[in-house]
């Protein structure tokens, strides 16, 4: 066992696991979750992330930790600005992978006898799917703009309400976005998909909150028990994709001008203080004000769909946040308050309260995060903790995390039946490819239950709320 | 089938043999078709289509071999097309890649590929050439 155990859900992998490592590993997990990832190549990319130059404190990993590229998934690193460096495989393709959630007014009752033909009307509204265009035509200079302010941009053309924005990480807009770093190539492939979900685990559901653990946070964020809500997970789609791919090159020639190694070509980085560096966080940035539009978007087009089906209800944003990103950050290390490039690949910021970035009135309660749950199971709403803040940079778990290939999930039984149980539990399914749906067979995941009871009693975030879905709707 | 699917926990890998270089690039192209759009159709050869060009020039082969693949799903991303190398010239000092070809209708996918990684990935040209890539899903 490769694994010191330190508490009942915290893992130290040692130093002396590999050669290189200048930290250990905090894996957080109970015996369930951390059972099987030894055989995975996951506890071997814990260690290769702790062999990066300039890395602060240890790697991270949360429990909804699989194998991935490069970084795990539920990968977490901070780096000195000093000696530090950027690696985008620690941010990953799809950047700006997020997630938010919208409040209706609407209890099940309301909804669940339209469920039917309001999932249909999402459905056909919002593209998605393999390679799907969006409902937008947009020009270049538009695209530019976008790349530039965000979900302010779609706020500005009439795709979202102004108060959405102090309910998006950031504002909505990463300030220090450089769309003259992002390539011909990037623009290409990102302007006819503005306002489109894409395919694979990218979903939107219609759910409901069946659970409120805390019911003072929950009543200062409007959450009610029985309340309909919406929930989007997507990403900057290839736009994003082709960022990566670009500065992956980038960062493979920085390399041997800086002289750094790594033991995994995907961890290919450049010293925050580079020219690389500076130019890819400004591609970076754009990328996810990309993300952040798109989803925004798509906020919208949903709001559109409900209105015709409920004019006298408005959907409210609860919150939207990116697990796929990088951010420069003030963490406090050996008791100095210091700023720190913060890596979460497939991993979730969450501000505790109090905290100065976040907006009035998330202050008291803290940062939302938002843990969607696998196809047809639960997911939940939980609160950043000063814990967290102190222990892992501010940083939870994203999802539930896969246990099982999609090739493995496409020949398993529970495939067959999938649609039959969903609907059998009462969850309408819309799929633009049947095959979506059996890659994405919910024992293909962790159970989010225990990942998420994980990270409460770790004490990194607090649960407020679980919602159960009523239609889901994939690419 | 020169080619093969690695099991891989989220997303997926390929593993491509062939004799030469040059082949490996043709083989690589057919795995990653085969592996988007379920089956890759040899007939599509028939059709006449748009001539084009990909012209990369690398630090070594294993980025060749993986902005290969990229490109190919940037053509596809983009144009919504396939693209069929018919003469491909590899210099392998150099390390350059030329491929003429034609671009092709794409057929309806059946899976979506984000994007070539470089986790995992490797580039053997003993005994046989072979090419081990994990895609993003």
């Amino acid at each position: 066992m490769a694994l010191k155990r330190l508490d009942h859900v915290r893992w130290m992998l040692e130093k002396d696991f590999k050669a290189g490592m200048r930290v250990t590993g905090l894996i957080y997990g109970d015996s369930y979750i951390i059972q099987g990832l030894e055989e995975e190549g996951a506890l071997e990319q814990v260690a290769n992330v702790a062999c990066l130059p300039g890395i602060l404190k240890h790697s991270y990993a949360m429990p909804d930790i699989h194998w991935g590229y490069g970084f795990p998934i539920g990968g977490v690193a901070a780096f000195s600005m000093e000696e530090g460096i950027i690696s985008p495989g620690g941010v990953g393709y799809d950047i700006s992978c997020g997630v938010r959630v919208m409040l209706t007014f609407l209890d099940e009752d309301e909804v669940a006898s339209r469920i039917d033909e309001l999932a249909a009307a999402i459905f056909s509204k919002v593209p998605c799917g393999v390679g799907s265009k969006g409902a937008l035509k947009i020009s270049e200079a538009e695209l530019l703009e976008v790349l530039k302010h965000g979900a302010a941009w779609a706020v500005k053309k009439g795709y979202g309400e102004r108060e959405d924005l102090e309910c998006i990480e950031d504002g909505g807009k990463l300030p220090h976005a450089d769309p003259s770093a992002v390539s011909r190539k990037a623009l290409e492939r990102g302007k006819p998909q503005l306002g489109t979900l894409g395919s694979g685990n990218h979903f939107l559901e219609i759910q409901v909150i069946d659970e409120v653990y805390d019911e003072n946070v929950a009543r200062q964020l409007g959450l009610n028990l029985g309340q309909v809500t919406v929930m989007i997970h997507c990403g900057s789609r290839g736009l994003g994709h082709q960022v990566c791919d670009d500065y992956i090159k980038v960062m493979l020639r920085a390399m041997n001008k800086y002289g750094i190694s790594v033991p995994d070509r995907q961890l290919c980085c450049a010293p925050l203080k580079s020219e690389e560096a500076k130019s890819y966080l400004g591609a970076m940035q754009a990328a996810a004000n990309y993300g952040l539009a798109n989803r925004e978007v798509i906020g919208q087009l949903v709001r559109d769909v409900f209105s015709r089906f409920f004019p006298k209800t408005d959907l409210k944003l609860l919150y939207d946040v990116s697990h796929n990103i990088a951010h420069i950050e003030k963490h406090e290390v050996d008791g100095k308050l210091m700023d720190v490039c913060v890596h979460r690949k497939g991993a979730t910021r969450a501000f505790p309260p109090g905290h100065p970035s976040l907006p009035e009135k998330f202050r008291q309660v803290g940062q939302p995060v938002i843990i969607p749950g696998s196809m047809g199971t639960e997911s939940y709403i939980l609160v950043g903790t000063k814990r967290g803040m102190e222990e892992c940079f501010a940083s939870t778990c994203h999802g539930a995390g896969r246990v099982m290939s999609r090739r493995s999930a496409m020949k398993d039984e529970q495939a067959d039946t999938v649609l039959k149980r969903l609907e059998e539990k009462g969850i309408k399914v819309m799929a633009e490819q049947i095959r979506t749906v059996r890659e994405e067979i919910p024992e293909a995941y962790k159970d989010v239950s225990r990942v998420v009871d994980v990270v409460e009693k770790a004490g990194i975030s607090r649960k407020i709320a679980r919602v159960r879905p009523l239609a889901v709707i994939k690419g | 089938m020169p080619w093969v699917e690695l099991p891989h926990t989220a997303d997926a890998g390929l593993e491509i043999k062939a004799s030469d270089a040059e082949s490996l690039i043709t083989e690589s192209a057919k795995a990653l078709y085969s592996f988007i759009f379920g089956e890759f159709l040899e007939t599509s050869k028939s059709q006449s289509g748009e001539e084009y060009v990909v012209e990369l020039d690398c630090i070594d082969l294993l980025e060749l071999f993986v902005s290969w693949l990229n490109e190919l799903l940037f053509i596809y991303e983009v144009k919504g097309k396939i693209f069929l190398p018919e003469n491909v010239e590899i210099d392998l000092q150099g390390v350059k890649l030329l491929a003429r070809g034609t671009l092709q209708d794409a057929p309806r996918p059946v899976r979506a590929v984000k994007a070539v990684t470089y986790g995992g990935a490797e580039i053997k040209s003993e005994p046989i050439w072979k090419f081990r890539v994990y895609l993003d899903l």
